[in-house]
């Protein structure tokens, strides 16, 4: 069931009434059979492995308490790791290992037949499977206490507002709100369904409409010329952007609406100084995960400036595998993690000498630089996240500035081989630049502020034209969330 | 909470509403716009399709140029539309079945890519209007409530086609000047949206004719000819399937081949032409001892560029050559109308 189908607007409104309407003692009971219910839309088997993941992450919690040395707690831990890892392991990451196994021994002259067998990847296998990591990693170390109640714990897996593309939930926001009693709040309600309304708009208006062009080039990256690969590259920057944070925002908005506050996962990414910034504007919740979970453990930058950096190079490259189970994700994640490393090695540098008044124009000019200079190098970077391939990846970075001239009729030409037809250019032109202006709006002054200080009948008007807006222009073919095949 | 609960609800009631009204009031004017009566406009003949019809055919729009029956003879239907996969012919036969008459001359046109024509897409969304639930691939209550009630729904690019009054066909005359490259993701769509390229009534020069076959050519083959040969196998099936059935309701089923300008023909290897097309009609006609008249080669009507619009369609003074060897045939088999 996709947010962005008609079974999910009536799946929705109608949880959210009951929610309400029963007493608190069977919500949690209640919200667990429709997160459930709501999973199972895709493929009923696949419940099996939550319920699996649950079971292991609360057994173990609940043991290592009682453990009384460091050694057996660490042992419970790791046979939690272990298994929720192998189910991540067969189902998503098998036939990459077989593959590349293949690949090896093909090298060496050595006889291989991969192992053939096809398994259809669970949704969302990889959220669910770190925030449960995340709720037993957090048990171990004392953060916080095992959650008793079986059902309580199952919802906080399972919930399906963020339960098949996150936000990564942590246990200590989540859990505790599942014993709060919420009653109806008109301002959660009406914040919800705007962050609801505006995560639609992201995802049906925006994303799917640039996926066609995205699509047209990157599935024949071949027989497209520089031009056609830069809009490319930059209509999916805003894709990925708009289908995900879309997504989160429809998750955190259903949230809100039955009182739960999920943590942001996005606050205006393309606006980040440097990668290092933008990793920590863009998807938050698996950045912190990472860094909490992984590049601390490892030693983060306490072990000299070495280790911080392969540190910080490993946890980039397992953020890519995370992404999926191609080599393209791998080097997608090593790119981003050589680019911070550089960044952090040249950065006493170009404090040095870009040191300007804060207050200064050159200072503004310089920060206008390094957005987009971030931009770009996240956009290059994401051909690797979107080609088919690493040839594909490379060809295309390669052939970038490969132009055929700057005349008018070659863009021209371009402009209709990237978009077919002249009502796909008109649906962009009519979308696309609307995103932009808001999305720079709502930077530097918050959209909703902004809105809420309108008077009622203004409000009135703009919400009914962005309503009618999004129902206008919203993609005909229904596109799967990018994000969940992760 | 139960006032807040109550403003909430009465606040949302009234916004749903007004976007209701908005919604309705331009989808009023959409269903009237230009876009939506040439794209739609043809599905309008299957509101009113007569009973007791004697002589009828389907197809693509090769058929739809081809068959050109009296206006006012109610008892000949031309069913075609253009971009039919065999899979809608079907459906559309069975859907009509009733206004048949026993006898009905049944001619079943194909065209070059019918049978590597997709037999797993969703149905497209101009079949919600005229055929039932059961004959609609990949149902969906979305697709039906904004193909039959609400088609301004997602339709925002052609809200600006109707506003700016471009006219313009999605793949039209524009496209047909440029390389074969350029058409290739474009023409591809013509037979899915159900726009047929513009069409000169008046017929061509063999230059233009020429230049035309080498884009359809390619249109077809990097459409249709190369991927779709996994369709083949089961389209073949499902005309053979159709067929048989016209056999079982009493009708007199036929297969045509519609004439196409020589240019085109000379397009395609023959192997190619073979394995694509004449192979399966071969083998429908072998299954079922359907007549099957092909004229595709025809050497009268093939080298005239005066019937044609373009290199596969032909216009009226080539429908009209094209019915008199149709007659003929009819004669030849034995088959009368009624």
């Amino acid at each position: 069931m996709l947010f962005n189908s008609l079974e999910f607007i009536l799946f929705f409104p109608i949880v959210a009434t009951v929610y309400f309407v029963i007493p608190h003692k069977y919500r949690w009971a209640f919200l667990l059979a429709a997160s459930y219910f709501f999973y199972m839309s895709w493929n009923p088997a696949y419940a099996l492995l939550l319920l699996t993941s649950t079971a292991v992450t609360y057994t173990v919690s609940m043991l290592i308490p009682k453990r009384k040395t460091a050694g057996a707690k660490k042992t419970l831990l790791a046979l939690c790791v272990t298994v929720n890892l192998a189910i991540l392991f067969t189902f998503k990451y098998f036939e990459l290992f077989t593959s590349g196994l293949y690949f090896v021994l093909d090298r060496l002259n050595v006889q291989y037949s991969p192992v053939g067998y096809s398994l259809l990847l669970p949704v969302g296998i990889s959220f669910y499977t770190f925030q449960a990591l995340g709720y037993a990693i957090d048990v171990y170390r004392g953060d916080i206490e095992p959650q008793r109640h079986f059902g309580k714990y199952a919802l906080f897996v399972s919930f399906f507002p963020q339960l098949v593309a996150g936000p990564i939930e942590r246990s200590k926001n989540l859990l505790p709100q599942f014993d709060e009693v919420h009653s109806f709040n008109y301002n959660n309600a009406v914040n919800g369904l705007k962050l609801m309304l505006w995560g639609y708009y992201k995802k049906i208006v925006i994303a799917d409409t640039v996926c066609v062009a995205v699509n047209t080039v990157f599935n024949n990256i071949k027989v497209f010329d520089g031009l056609a690969i830069i809009i490319a590259t930059l209509l999916f920057s805003i894709q990925i952007f708009c289908d995900f944070s879309g997504y989160s925002d429809i998750a955190r908005g259903c949230a809100l609406v039955m009182g739960f506050k999920l943590m942001k996962n996005f606050d205006h990414p393309y606006f980040s100084h440097s990668l290092r910034e933008f990793w920590s504007r863009w998807h938050i919740s698996l950045s912190t995960w990472f860094k909490d979970y992984l590049y601390i453990p490892l030693g983060g930058n306490r072990k000299g400036k070495l280790r911080r950096y392969i540190n910080l190079l490993i946890t980039f490259l397992v953020s890519g595998l995370w992404h999926g189970a191609n080599i393209t994700f791998v080097v997608w994640g090593a790119i981003h993690g050589v680019c911070q490393i550089i960044g952090r090695i040249t950065k006493p540098f170009r404090d040095r000498i870009f040191r300007f008044n804060s207050e200064s124009k050159v200072y503004c000019v310089r920060n206008g630089i390094s957005v987009i200079i971030t931009f770009v190098t996240v956009s290059i970077a994401w051909i690797f996240f979107r080609a088919d391939s690493v040839s594909d990846a490379v060809y295309a970075v390669i052939h970038l500035f490969d132009w055929g001239s700057l005349s008018f009729s070659y863009i021209f030409s371009e402009l209709k081989l990237i978009f077919g037809t002249r009502a796909e250019f008109y649906r962009l032109a009519a979308t696309v630049p609307l995103f932009i202006v808001l999305s720079v709006f709502d930077r530097y002054k918050s959209l909703n502020a902004a809105f809420s200080k309108l008077r009622l009948p203004v409000r009135a008007v703009i919400y009914v034209l962005f309503v009618t807006y999004i129902l206008l222009f919203a993609r005909a073919e229904m596109q799967d969330f990018i994000y969940f095949q992760f | 909470m139960k006032n807040n609960c109550l403003k909430f609800i009465v606040k949302l009631a009234a916004l749903l509403l007004l976007v209701c009204i908005v919604v309705g009031t331009i989808n009023f004017a959409y269903v009237r716009g230009y876009y939506y009566r040439d794209v739609y406009g043809e599905i309008d003949k299957m509101k009113n399709v007569p009973y007791n019809i004697t002589m009828a055919n389907f197809g693509t729009s090769h058929g739809l140029s081809c068959f050109r029956y009296p206006e006012n003879d109610k008892s000949k239907f031309n069913f075609a539309l253009s971009g039919e996969d065999i899979y809608h012919d079907f459906a559309t036969l069975k859907q009509f079945t009733s206004h048949l008459e026993k006898g009905c001359i049944v001619a079943i046109p194909t065209s070059y890519f019918s049978f590597c024509m997709s037999t797993d897409e969703p149905s497209q969304k101009r079949y919600y209007i005229y055929l039932d639930r059961k004959y609609i691939r990949g149902f969906s209550f979305e697709s039906l409530i904004n193909a039959k009630y609400i088609p301004v729904l997602r339709s925002g690019e052609f809200i600006i086609k109707d506003l700016i009054k471009d006219q313009e066909r999605d793949i039209g005359a524009e496209m047909m000047d440029n390389s074969a490259a350029d058409k290739e993701s474009t023409e591809s769509l013509t037979e899915v949206t159900g726009n047929i390229p513009a069409q000169s009534e008046s017929g061509n020069s063999d230059a233009q004719l020429v230049a035309h076959a080498k884009g359809r050519a390619e249109s077809w083959r990097s459409g249709y000819m190369v991927a779709g040969k996994i369709y083949t196998e089961k389209n073949t099936q499902l005309l053979i399937e159709m067929v048989n059935y016209c056999y079982d309701m009493g009708f007199k089923p036929l297969l045509v081949t519609t004439p196409v300008y020589y240019a085109l023909n000379e397009r395609f290897a023959e192997n190619e032409i073979n394995e694509c097309y004449f192979e399966p009609i071969n083998r429908v006609v072998e299954a079922t001892g359907v007549p099957y008249l092909d004229l595709s080669h025809d050497s009268e009507l093939s080298a005239n560029p005066d019937y044609y619009s373009n290199s596969d369609h032909m216009n009226s003074a080539g429908a009209e050559a094209f019915f008199e060897r149709y007659t003929e045939f009819l004669s030849e088999i034995g088959y009368s109308a009624g």
